[in-house]
């Protein structure tokens, strides 16, 4: 579903991302691995269009799509959940999921996935009306999660969900995203360990000062 | 008794128009970050549309100019947009280089209007003339409907940014840009937009006090200081906050003018901008951002 070919991505003359290869397969959660300051945001920020890469191919659903809008990708689900989510704080938690609708191509399936958004947080529906700056961490992480379905992936590229989490809310949010892989989502996830992630994931590549290698099978899963 | 009532009611008239020029400097900053140094001659420039189209050379009705006049001024300020505003954007320090350039703009547009119409004064008959009254209370027809229409306006601006899913666009990228492009909001599509939505406003409003404050090259630097005064009192980037400054500052205007005399509302403006930012150095409702 994903092919990412040999990119190389520049802050300025800082060489961040050295010849990045990966590929997703449909249905496939796969897992980047790394170290702060490695290049594991760069790598999603690239490939959802949100920084350009200055050299190498990036294919989604068989098409190139390196240079394209994020709204463009975004149309043709290729969905990114920030690390810092992002959230829009003067507005509520409905809007927020609402804009997750924005493209006209989400806000053709926006009822149906916002109904789905509250059957998988039922504290979000409870919510709906308050602002998201009076939300907690493990919630506005929820909201942040729930905008990115809105937009009605086919590819959701997911940043750190446990930054700032505590390891009982990780383990939740981390199940709910793996259950989402399980009807059918592919999830290209970004993380700082690998610990909690064991047994949820298919694939696993390690990143270090932007080289990215595939590390060997997780136990249990299929290669 | 009656007197002060009077003074209520022409505040809260001339409150309106305030609002309506204070609304869209306030909506671009707060979209994104710009301070339209050129806002009081595209309030003129909307004066002298109206004026070229009803008066100077087309004798159109009032309404149908408005009717041209609306597209004309939002092009405008699309075009601004584009060709002054966004090529700066993606240098350094663009904060203070647009400031700069929109001042520049400012010059450019006075100085053209004085070219084409010459430096005296022009006027737009009122489309209503006569007063109302009420008990004791008399007022000019023509500022009770310059209140309705203005507030009329604020209020569709208010509706479009609260209720529609663009208008929530808007208020996505002025709170996280970063946020509202990884939801596929067009950031420059917005930016555009909203400026040109601002100078509708600006335009409107020069073409609504048109009858009573006429028309010249560079009278848009006094709607502008007030617009100014408004904006950073109510929070720079806070429509609502511009809505309430607008009214305060408006009363307290007409009092200040009916007691110590006209050249003294500046002076009371600042002082009571300086007390509020003293209090609270974010403007009424300004909340985020510095």
């Amino acid at each position: 579903m994903l092919e990412v070919e040999r990119i190389n991505v520049f802050y300025g003359d800082f060489h961040v991302l050295h010849d990045v290869s990966l590929s997703v397969a449909e249905g496939e959660m796969v897992a980047v691995i790394g170290a702060n300051g490695h290049g594991k945001s760069t790598l999603l920020k690239t490939i959802c269009g949100l920084m350009p890469a200055r050299s190498g191919a990036i294919a989604f659903r068989g098409r190139e799509i390196a240079g394209r809008s994020p709204p463009a990708l975004i149309g043709e689900g290729l969905v990114y959940v920030a690390e810092d989510r992002r959230l829009f704080p003067d507005m509520t938690v409905l809007e927020n999921l609402q804009l997750g609708a924005f493209r006209p191509e989400a806000r053709r399936h926006e009822k149906r996935n916002l109904e789905r958004v509250f059957e998988l947080y039922p504290r979000l529906a409870e919510r709906r009306g308050q602002l998201c700056r009076t939300l907690s961490g493990g919630e506005s992480q929820m909201v942040a999660l729930g905008r990115g379905l809105m937009s009605n992936p086919t590819l959701l590229a997911i940043d750190e969900p446990s930054l700032g989490l505590a390891p009982n809310l990780t383990a939740q949010m981390l199940e709910t995203i793996a259950t989402l892989n399980e009807d059918g989502l592919t999830i290209l996830i970004v993380e700082q360990s690998i610990a909690q992630l064991e047994g949820l994931i298919d694939r696993t590549f390690a990143i270090e000062e932007g080289v990215l290698r595939e590390s060997a099978p997780v136990d249990g899963s299929p290669a | 008794m009656s007197q002060t009532i009077e003074i209520l009611i022409g505040g809260l008239s001339q409150g309106a128009v305030y609002c309506l020029i204070a609304v869209g400097l306030s909506l671009v900053y707060g979209a994104s970050r710009i301070l339209n140094f050129a806002h009081g001659s595209l309030y003129s420039l909307g004066g002298y549309i109206a004026w070229a189209l009803v008066v100077g050379y087309f004798n159109l009705p009032l309404w149908l100019a408005v009717v041209i006049a609306i597209p004309l001024l939002f092009a405008t300020g699309v075009g601004i947009e584009r060709l002054v505003i966004r090529p700066l954007r993606s240098w350094g320090n663009w904060r203070i280089n647009t400031i700069m350039a929109t001042l520049g703009l400012a010059f450019i547009i006075e100085n053209t209007l004085q070219l084409v119409f010459g430096p005296g004064t022009k006027s737009i008959p009122a489309f209503i003339e006569g007063t109302v009254t009420l008990g004791t209370i008399t007022i000019s027809s023509y500022k009770l409907w310059m209140f309705v229409i203005s507030l009329a306006l604020v209020g569709a601006l208010e509706f479009f940014l609260a209720r529609t899913r663009y208008g929530q666009a808007v208020r996505a990228v002025s709170q996280d840009i970063q946020g509202a492009k990884q939801v596929g909001v067009d950031v420059n599509q917005v930016f555009a937009f909203t400026f040109g939505l601002s100078v509708v406003l600006a335009g409107l409003a020069g073409i609504l006090l048109a009858p009573i404050f006429l028309i010249s090259p560079v009278g848009g630097w006094g709607p502008f200081l007030k617009a100014f005064v408004i904006v950073v009192l109510g929070g720079l980037g806070s429509t609502k906050g511009a809505f309430v400054a607008a009214f305060v500052l408006a009363i307290l205007e007409g009092f200040v003018i009916f007691y110590i005399g006209p050249n003294w509302v500046m002076p009371a403006w600042l002082l009571v901008l300086i007390v509020v930012l003293a209090v609270r150095p974010k403007g009424l409702f300004g909340v985020w951002e510095s």
